[in-house]
Parts: structure tokens; C-alpha cells; sequence
């Protein structure tokens, strides 16, 4: 397929611009700093991006974006990749399903908060609890009308970044006594609030991007609520899925500079380390069936944006993508920290979240889990696909 | 290509409604297991109604479409398992016409006729690394005649054919011979492969004499061609293999839901739902990268990393679905009786032929570093996602 010509012109733009400014070492330089030092990197690229109109391309210039097509989303993510520039990880979360929840769902005032998202705030979602992890529609966090503002009591858990966070997606139960899908209302939460308190969770990884947040009588006005009460499961679910795919053009992206610096890393580690022949044939086979599959996910993402722009609906397609690449994900670093022997079990000393091309592959291979459980587990998603694609009975 | 999305649409219900009508799967069943492996009453209506002709340009009478609309009916004979010439006749014979028309007045009157499905064609494919050159069909110049001599393997259905068209040597160069197998000597070795609904042969030529203008392309041209029936040959085949793989995957769906034990639906146990999901995740995987790849060689751009991957996953994909609906059916999915095995031994000759999917590894691995991705024609607004 032919770019269009526009698109060649700001791929150029793209180009140079990344050329002089993407950051070096940055890797090694994230590794060594605290939490706080890793934030405030993160968010002058993130304004540095958004100031050469490469960080947001694809939103409606009202809300701050370029105006343009998905096809320039594609371009930056590409020459992204290709200069080895940082994504604006703890900003994912604001970026991705806080900004199309608010851009879908908001009132005119809640849409106001788009312009600190591009100015590097970081938002965390508060949806699951201890007790309501797969089945999370059963979230006990309740949020009770009082007068001009809700009474917020609960407890949140694995929640991406919430010490950081100025404001918080929350899911929480209005109606009790509701079928337990139609009794959730969904939030936006000033972290600023009295009664919020956060506690960060050490992970497996040891970094602590995760925290467990505390509601303790929380009042959030009434303007707070996104869309209708009791419409909190749908908006969080759609959103959910469909921003999935968007953010998938650049997972695909990112998973195709893995496989490529996976292929010279298999070269490299191969003669240094007088790895067998045999050895190297084997790995260099996995690695040419992760490429393929990496083709193959941004083909099916593809076609699922092309069925979506000629009126169809993703329905559990989301589910599709979102478990193909989880576990593509689990075998590409695998086969990467497999390929760098020890060196690839070498303890990073500070993980810090950079994503899965953090410099220490067991690191991401091992990250790689938070794909498959977080956001509804792959054992949820085949639920899904089997009883929402297949029509399969419930179990 | 001159076909809009609604005759797409049109098209392919045609297709399966003739087939729903004509080769339903025991039906094929049938036709296979007898001689000469193919229904040539179905084979002349497919004819009449212009599917042979779907790559030759319409100035030839053709239709003039693309890969996309021949893997359309690649699709439907795989998930009815319908036997037949289709793919080596009317894909990758009439494709290597049409790709070596230039110049070549023989292949004008080849295509002609079996664009109409009055004679059918098959090819052998190139290969890429002959383990002795002996293995290779070499034709030479004695008189006013051509002689052949060598070996084409993994010829399908040439019982049936009237001609081939095969890469041969000429003077220690590569080119394209449509050869008259009517006219021209040659012993035909049939192989008895367990997937009785494509007949594949090896043919040897013993210093055949054979007609002058018998060579249509020669040299670096011939090896495009070439390249392109090994592309349209990986993108027929994974057709097949997605039909196949989409319809077995049903059968073992139904089933699920149907079968009782324990005192519910065996389809509502995680372990069979699980796996199901996964197989239909392959089929839609396959699917939209064959769609992909479809596209892509249709437009004329750089295919050549999306053939192999569309290749690569749907052969094997069908493999496996076609394993796991046996698993599913369980002791009734493993007898004779029921289809799961034509579809599993389809699935493996189509993952076999033409160097099969190692070949694919191979060549996929081959092109990798040079692999320059394409952005996609994606002009379309984020908000129209988030709406949708």
C-alpha cells in the first residue's frame, strides 16, 4: 500500500526531529535513578514530543492533537523504534484510557482535564480489589450519594503508578442491590482528595510501579461521575477495548524493534560466547517464528481498524489481540534472555519500568506476566472468545 | 482490479452456494476416493461460470481480478474439501501465463483455453537449491526439436492435465516451458498420498521431443515468474488451509456445544473452550494475514515478508486445529466414518507441498533484516475508534 503524500512529509518531520532529540543512554541513566527522577525524565520528553506535535498526532486538534489520521500514529511509533526513543511509560494509563474516556464520555469540564494529560500528568486506574480480580464486576468499593457529592469507601489494588498519579479512573458500586454489572459507576478522582492514601506494592520484578490505594470517606463531587450512574461497567469495558487496539499499533511497533535487536543480540552473544551451531540454529528458528507472528499481529490489528472504519464492532476482538500478544510477548522474551545466557539473568540492581526493552530481558521476560493477568487474565480473555465469538455455554 | 467490496461479497456467496449445492463434504469424500479423483461434471461447471479465468486480463476474456478473489474459492474447496485442479490449474498455471504473457504467443492460446476450463494446466514449482542438477528438467535443441529430459516432482493432478508449465534449463539457463503433456513423452510416478482429494505426481522426461516454441519465458524474467507462482502457490494453499481450518473448527465448535457428559455441554469445560478459543484465534490470525498478503501482492509492492507469514500461519494453524477437532470430537472425531481426518490430512499435505512450511521459515528468515514495513493505508480518525 502507498503512503499517502502528507504522510511523507511528516515522517520527514518526524525523522529529523527524533535525529537531534532523542535521548541517549537513557536506559542506563533510568536505571540508576529514584522514582521521582524516572517521573520527571519521562515527562519532559513526554512535553518535548507533544511541543513537536509528535506525541499525540492522531487527536482532534480541539483537544490538543494534530488532527491527523491513525496512519501518522503509525509513522511516530515507527520512527520511534527506529531512533530507540523512550515511550512516555507512566503516562500510558493518561495518555491511552483516560484520554478516550474522557474525549467519549466526558462533560465539557471533565474534557478540560485533557490539557495536563499533555502536559505529563500521570493518571492511574482504580478497577480491581483484592477480592475482585478476574471477576471484577463483584468490586465492593462503594461510592454513596450524599447530597452534592459521592462518599467514597474502598480498597484498590495493582494499580500502575498511583503514587505518582494527579488523578485516578475509578470504578466503584452506586447500587448495591443492582445486578452486580449495572451497579458501578465510573470516576474521575482528584488524588489530591482528603482520604486518599497509597501504598506501594513491591512486585516480582522488585520495582514498585504497583500500589494498593485506600479510599477512606472520600468526597467527590457530583461532577466527578463520567457518563450515567450504573454506567460505569460499559464505559470502562468499551473504552477499554477499543483504545486497546489504537495502543496496539504501538506494541506492535516496539515488538518489532525487539525482534530486530533480538537478531543482532543473537549474533553478537553467538560469537562471543562459542554457542554450538546447533544452539544458534535453534534459537535463530524461534526468533524467525516470534518475526512472523509479529507480522501477523499487526496485520490483525490492521484489518481489525479497517473493519472498524467501514462500521463494524470489535465486539471480543479485543480479547483476539490482546491475548495474541500477551503470550507472543512471553515467548519473544523468552527467547531474548535465552539468547544472552547469563548475562540475560544479570540483576538490573534498580528495575525501573521501562517497558519490555528495558536493557535486561528477564526483567521484561518476567514483566511480561503483568500481559497475561492484568486486565482481565488469557484464561479470561479465551473465556470470552469462547463464549462471546463462539458461543460456547458458560462454564 | 475492477471488483468493488459488494462484488467481493456477491462473489463469494456464489461460491459457496454452488459448492454448499454441489461438493458438500461427503460428497467430496466421495469423489475423492474414487478415479479419477475429481468431479468433472463440477469441474466444467466452475468453468462455465468463469472462475478459471479469474487472473487472466479481461481483453483475454477474463475477469481480470486478483489473488484476493482466487483465494476466495482457494477457501471454499478447503473447508468443503472438494478435490480437484483448481489451485495448480486455474491459480498457478494460468497465473505464470498471465505473468509470462509478454512476447510469448503460445501462452496467449494456453491461457484462452484454460481460462475457459476447457483444458486444465498444472505447474511444477522452482526449486530453489536442487540437490543435483540431474533432478532438473533440461531441455535441448536437436534438429528443428526441443528433447526433454530430467524430473518435475510435486506435479498435482497431472493425470488430468493437458499441460504443464515447469521451470526447465536451457544451455544452463532458467526459464518457463509450457509443456503439452498430450503430445510430449513422459512417465508419470503417482504417488498414494493419505489425502486422497489432491492427486499429486512426478513426471520424467526421457529425451522427449517436444514442440520449438515450448519455452515462453527465458532468464531473469522466467525467474520472476517463478517467484510469483511460488507466491501465488503459498497464498492458494494458505487459502485452502484457512477454509479448511475455519469449517473443521465449526464442526468441533457445534459439537462441543451438543455433546453431553458429566451432565452438561463438553463445551462448557474450560479445558475444551480454552482450546477451542486458541484454534480460532489461529483461524482468525491466519485469515487476516492471508487477507493481508492478498492485498499486498495484488497491489504490486513488496509482498514478499506477508506471503510467507500468511503462509507460515496458516499452514501450520491448520494443523493444529485440524488435530485439536479430532481431540474435541474424541472416539467419534478419530473414526473413518467422520470427516476430521480428510480435513487433518489435507491440512498436512497443504503444510507439505512446495518445501512446505520449513521452506517458509527459511525464506521468511532469509528476507528479515531487509524487512522495511509498509505503514498502512489507515486514513481514519481516532474518535471514529473510540466510537465504534
Amino acid at each position: 500500500m502507498l503512503e499517502r503524500v502528507d504522510s511523507q512529509s511528516f515522517r520527514s518531520h518526524a525523522e529529523t526531529w527524533m535525529q537531534s532529540n532523542a535521548p541517549c543512554g537513557w536506559r542506563a541513566q533510568i536505571t540508576a535513578a529514584t522514582p521521582e527522577e524516572v517521573v520527571d525524565f519521562y515527562r519532559e520528553w513526554l512535553r518535548a514530543l507533544h511541543a513537536a506535535g509528535l506525541l499525540v498526532p492522531h487527536w482532534p486538534v480541539r483537544f490538543g492533537g494534530g488532527g491527523l489520521g491513525i496512519a501518522e500514529q503509525v509513522i511516530v511509533q515507527q520512527v520511534m523504534s527506529q531512533f530507540d526513543a523512550p515511550r512516555p511509560r507512566p503516562m500510558i494509563i493518561a495518555l491511552g484510557h483516560a484520554a478516550a474516556t474522557l474525549m467519549e464520555h466526558g462533560s465539557a469540564e471533565q474534557q478540560e482535564l485533557l490539557a495536563g494529560i499533555l502536559d505529563g500528568e500521570i493518571w492511574c486506574q482504580g478497577f480491581s480489589e483484592p477480592q475482585a480480580g478476574s471477576d471484577l464486576a463483584s468490586l465492593r468499593c462503594r461510592a454513596v450519594r450524599a447530597g452534592e457529592v459521592y462518599v467514597v469507601d474502598g480498597q484498590k489494588t495493582w494499580s500502575s503508578f498511583a503514587a505518582h498519579a494527579a488523578y485516578c479512573l475509578l470504578l466503584a458500586r452506586t447500587d448495591p442491590d443492582a445486578p452486580k454489572h449495572r451497579g458501578i459507576s465510573f470516576f474521575v478522582v482528584d488524588m489530591s482528595s482528603p482520604g486518599i492514601s497509597v501504598r506501594p506494592i513491591r512486585q516480582a520484578t522488585g520495582s514498585t510501579e504497583f500500589a494498593e490505594v485506600f479510599f477512606d470517606q472520600v468526597e467527590l463531587p457530583a461532577a466527578s461521575r463520567v457518563g450515567a450512574e450504573g454506567e460505569g461497567w460499559r464505559i470502562a469495558r468499551t473504552t477499554l477495548t477499543s483504545e486497546r487496539v489504537v495502543q496496539m499499533i504501538e506494541l506492535v511497533e516496539q515488538a518489532r524493534a525487539a525482534v530486530r535487536r533480538i537478531e543482532s543480540e543473537l549474533a553478537t552473544v553467538t560469537a562471543a560466547s562459542g554457542r554450538s551451531q546447533r544452539a544458534t540454529e535453534r534459537l535463530r528458528g524461534e526468533v524467525t517464528e516470534t518475526a512472523i507472528d509479529v507480522e501477523v499481529l499487526a496485520a490483525m490489528t490492521e484489518r481489525v481498524m479497517s473493519d472498524l472504519a467501514t462500521g463494524g464492532t470489535l465486539g471480543a476482538t479485543g480479547s483476539v489481540l490482546k491475548l495474541y500478544f500477551s503470550e507472543l510477548l512471553q515467548r519473544l522474551t523468552a527467547t531474548a534472555t535465552r539468547i544472552n545466557g547469563l548475562d540475560g539473568l544479570r540483576d538490573p540492581g534498580s528495575p525501573a519500568d521501562i517497558g519490555y526493552l528495558s536493557g535486561s530481558w528477564f526483567t521484561d521476560h518476567l514483566r511480561s506476566w503483568t500481559w497475561t493477568i492484568a486486565a482481565g487474565t488469557s484464561e479470561i480473555q479465551r473465556n470470552i472468545i469462547g463464549e462471546q465469538m463462539l458461543g460456547l455455554p458458560r462454564s | 482490479v475492477a471488483l468493488t467490496p459488494e462484488d467481493r461479497t456477491d462473489f463469494r456467496a456464489s461460491v459457496v452456494a454452488l459448492l454448499d449445492a454441489r461438493s458438500p463434504v461427503a460428497r467430496s469424500c466421495l469423489v475423492a476416493d474414487s478415479e479419477p479423483g475429481f468431479d468433472s461434471a463440477l469441474w466444467e461447471e466452475i468453468g462455465e461460470l468463469g472462475w478459471p479465468g479469474l487472473l487472466v486480463p479481461e481483453e483475454l476474456g477474463g475477469v481480470g481480478a486478483g489473488m484476493t478473489e482466487v483465494c476466495m474459492v482457494s477457501e471454499q474447496l478447503g473447508a468443503h474439501l472438494t478435490p480437484g485442479p483448481f489451485v495448480p490449474s486455474a491459480v498457478l498455471a494460468v497465473g505464470a501465463l498471465v505473468d509470462a504473457r509478454e512476447g510469448a504467443l503460445r501462452a496467449d492460446a494456453l491461457l484462452r483455453s484454460a481460462a475457459m476450463g476447457k483444458s486444465i494446466g498444472t505447474v511444477a514449482l522452482l526449486d530453489r537449491m536442487p540437490a543435483d542438477d540431474a533432478e532438473r528438467l533440461h531441455v535441448r535443441a536437436s534438429g528443428d526439436a526441443w528433447l526433454l529430459k530430467g524430473v518435475l516432482r510435486e506435479v498435482l493432478h497431472a493425470e488430468a492435465a493437458a499441460f504443464v508449465v515447469a521451470p526447465v534449463v536451457v544451455g544452463g539457463r532458467d526459464a518457463l516451458a509450457a509443456i503439452d503433456l498430450r503430445e510430449v513423452a513422459h512417465d508419470r510416478y503417482a504417488e498414494g498420498l493419505v489425502d486422497r482429494t489432491r492427486r499429486v505426481d512426478h513426471l520424467r522426461f526421457d529425451d522427449a521431443p517436444a514442440a520449438s516454441d515450448c519455452i515462453i519465458v527465458e532468464g531473469d524474467a522466467a525467474v520472476a515468474v517463478m517467484e510469483r507462482m511460488r507466491a501465488r502457490a503459498v497464498l492458494a494453499l494458505a487459502a485452502d488451509a484457512v477454509g479448511g481450518a475455519r469449517a473443521v473448527h465449526e464442526e468441533a465448535v457445534a459439537y462441543a456445544k451438543e455433546r453431553i457428559q458429566f451432565g452438561r455441554p463438553i463445551g462448557s469445560f474450560q479445558a475444551v473452550k480454552h482450546k477451542l478459543a486458541d484454534r480460532y484465534v489461529d483461524v482468525l490470525a491466519a485469515d487476516a494475514a492471508l487477507a493481508q498478503a492478498c492485498d499486498r501482492f495484488d497491489a504490486g509492492g513488496d509482498h514478499r515478508a506477508m506471503v510467507l507469514a500468511a503462509g507460515y500461519r496458516a499452514l501450520t494453524g491448520f494443523a493444529r486445529v485440524a488435530g485439536d477437532a479430532i481431540q474435541v470430537h474424541g472416539g467419534i472425531g478419530f473414526s473413518w466414518e467422520h470427516f476430521c481426518h480428510r480435513y487433518f490430512k489435507r491440512a498436512w499435505l497443504n503444510r507439505t507441498l512446495y518445501g512446505g512450511d520449513e521452506r517458509l521459515l527459511d525464506d521468511f528468515a532469509e528476507q528479515m533484516p531487509a524487512t522495511r514495513i509498509p505503514v498502512p493505508d489507515l486514513a481514519m480518525r481516532y474518535e471514529s475508534y473510540l466510537e465504534a
